[in-house]
């Protein structure tokens, strides 16, 4: 509690005899410091138990500084076949994600929303698309490789289930936030349960849907260069062999291309967010 | 007048229980007049209007519109039904994302089957009658803009532009000129009963402008507290019935 709170409830309220009074009346005015207080505690507690000290951090820089030189000058030539390939392959695996997953978020979208569909229909599709969205990729990542195998197949599915798991979500929202105004006239108009949703719901979504469907594409881009470390397929195969093999130049390579990739994709989604507003 | 067009029989509807917001409400609309109901805010007008074209359904009572019993119709019944209705919103109620013809042609969808709705594949005539329509109601040049682009007046002559396109035989308006100016308010006004007297179509309205009612109604309902009140000509509402109507009568002077 604030202090100016505090001051005027100390003129308002009686002073407590009781004991027990007394103490809850000390947690109702002190709470928030208290909490505060602890919070501070645990954050420095946990900094002592990973062992991090100045002398640590000191250790780490002198090291990180002869990491730094041994990147340098990047080498793009001796596997360039296979970071050309394996870029493309990241590529190849957020894209076509990407659309799998807006291609299944769209009527799971309307199925989720509770302005539009009763609660038996909302439950169960807002169950799935929580439990889509419970895990880190890397993680549904192990899952899949476990299940279909190394390679670029179980990529793509890791990212389908992620993609459903965080549009699915921003869908939903989009759709529960519309005018039920326009809704309302369009069915007053006698149009059918489809004709609603194509007039009276989509016109009021389809700009944010896009820009939704674009946010995820660069998730699924960054994600892409990841999977490989499981054996999902993707860049991050050669960057973890890399790394292993100590050929950091060649780490500075991939990591360059990855930065570089990036950067094209901001650029175009931005224009992409821009066109559809 | 001959046979009422639409007969409004006890009808009730509670959203909580013992809390009426319409309480045996029986009311007829004949065929080409111009009903209004006036009434204060929370009178239950607009409940009214969406229990006639069913998109609330009435706890108790009857809506006979032309041999059909409307509270019980269901699915495609009820859509067949509706599309015969026309409706025009306090807010315009358009897709603010589509064109203003677009939006006139909204009023098509119930005749239209499924996968050319879907499509917008609308009837030649269709398009024809739309923009004739947009011709009428000072609105050609902008067919092709969006909804969102017009002004308050503009807007509500789409509203009443698209309620025409289901060529309906009867004409709900809910109160078409609250979010209008006075002098805005009177032109949609005279724009929609012309246009509903050269089509024949009677039209039911809700408003709470005395003075507005009086000026185009040929009968004056008034409600309140989920009651009808008052039922009668024009010039028999008084001020001594329009105290009763809104409570109190300190806002007349």
């Amino acid at each position: 509690m604030d202090a100016l709170t505090r001051r005027v409830l100390k003129t308002q309220e009686p002073v407590p005899t009781g004991g027990m009074e007394k103490v809850r009346r000390f947690f109702r005015f002190y709470g928030v410091q208290i909490l505060l207080f602890l919070f501070v505690v645990y954050v420095l507690f946990a900094l002592s138990r990973l062992g991090i000290s100045p002398k640590r951090i000191s250790e780490g820089f002198t090291q990180g500084k002869v990491f730094l030189s041994r990147l340098f000058p990047p080498d793009f030539i001796t596997r360039w076949d296979d970071i050309r390939h394996d870029m493309l392959e990241s590529l190849e695996i957020a894209v076509v994600a990407s659309i799998i997953g807006i291609l299944l978020s769209l009527p799971l979208g309307l199925l989720g929303a509770r302005n539009l569909m009763p609660s038996v229909v909302t439950w169960p599709v807002r169950l799935f698309i929580s439990l889509a969205r419970a895990f880190n990729p890397i993680i549904i990542g192990i899952i899949f490789v476990k299940a279909v195998g190394f390679g670029p197949l179980a990529g793509l599915l890791t990212l389908s289930v992620a993609s459903v798991g965080f549009i699915g979500k921003l869908f939903i929202e989009a759709v529960e936030e519309i005018s039920m105004k326009q809704v309302e006239a369009v069915r007053a108009s006698g149009a059918s349960f489809l004709s609603v949703i194509r007039f009276g719901v989509l016109p009021q979504v389809s700009a944010r849907f896009i820009g939704f469907g674009m946010y995820q594409f660069d998730s699924n881009l960054r994600n892409s260069t990841t999977l490989g470390i499981v054996g999902a397929g993707g860049i991050g195969g050669t960057l973890f062999a890399a790394y292993q093999r100590f050929d950091y130049r060649i780490v500075c390579a991939i990591v360059l291309l990855i930065i570089g990739l990036i950067i094209l994709d901001e650029y175009v989604s931005e224009r992409v967010r821009r066109v559809f507003q | 007048m001959s046979e009422a067009i639409l007969q409004i029989r006890n009808l009730s509807k509670s959203y909580f229980h013992k809390q009426p917001v319409l309480h045996d409400v029986s009311l007829d609309v004949k065929p080409e007049e111009i009903l209004i109901i006036i009434g204060p805010s929370g009178a239950g007008k607009s409940t009214l209007m969406r229990c006639i074209n069913h998109l609330i359904t009435p706890s108790s009572g009857h809506i006979y519109f032309k041999g059909l019993d409307i509270p019980s119709l269901h699915g495609n019944q009820m859509r067949a039904c509706r599309r015969r209705i026309g409706m025009v919103f306090q807010e315009f109620n358009l897709v603010e994302r589509l064109t203003v013809l677009e939006n006139l042609l909204i009023g098509r969808l119930g005749y239209m089957k499924p996968l050319d709705a879907f499509l917008q594949r609308y009837a030649a005539e269709d398009i024809d009658a739309a923009e004739a329509l947009l011709t009428r109601l000072g609105l050609r040049e902008f067919a092709l803009k969006r909804a969102d682009n017009l002004s308050g007046g503009q807007r509500q002559r789409v509203g009443i532009g698209r309620a025409l396109m289901q060529n309906p035989e009867l004409l709900l308006v809910d109160e078409p000129t609250s979010s209008l100016d006075p002098k805005t308010s009177v032109e949609v006004m005279e724009i929609m009963a012309e246009l509903a007297r050269e089509r024949h179509i009677p039209v039911l309205v809700n408003m709470h402008d005395v003075n507005l009612a009086r000026r185009f109604a040929d009968r004056i309902v008034g409600m309140r507290e989920g009651r009808i009140v008052f039922d009668g000509k024009k010039e028999e509402l008084t001020n001594d019935t329009l105290a009763k109507i809104y409570g109190g009568d300190s806002w007349m002077h």
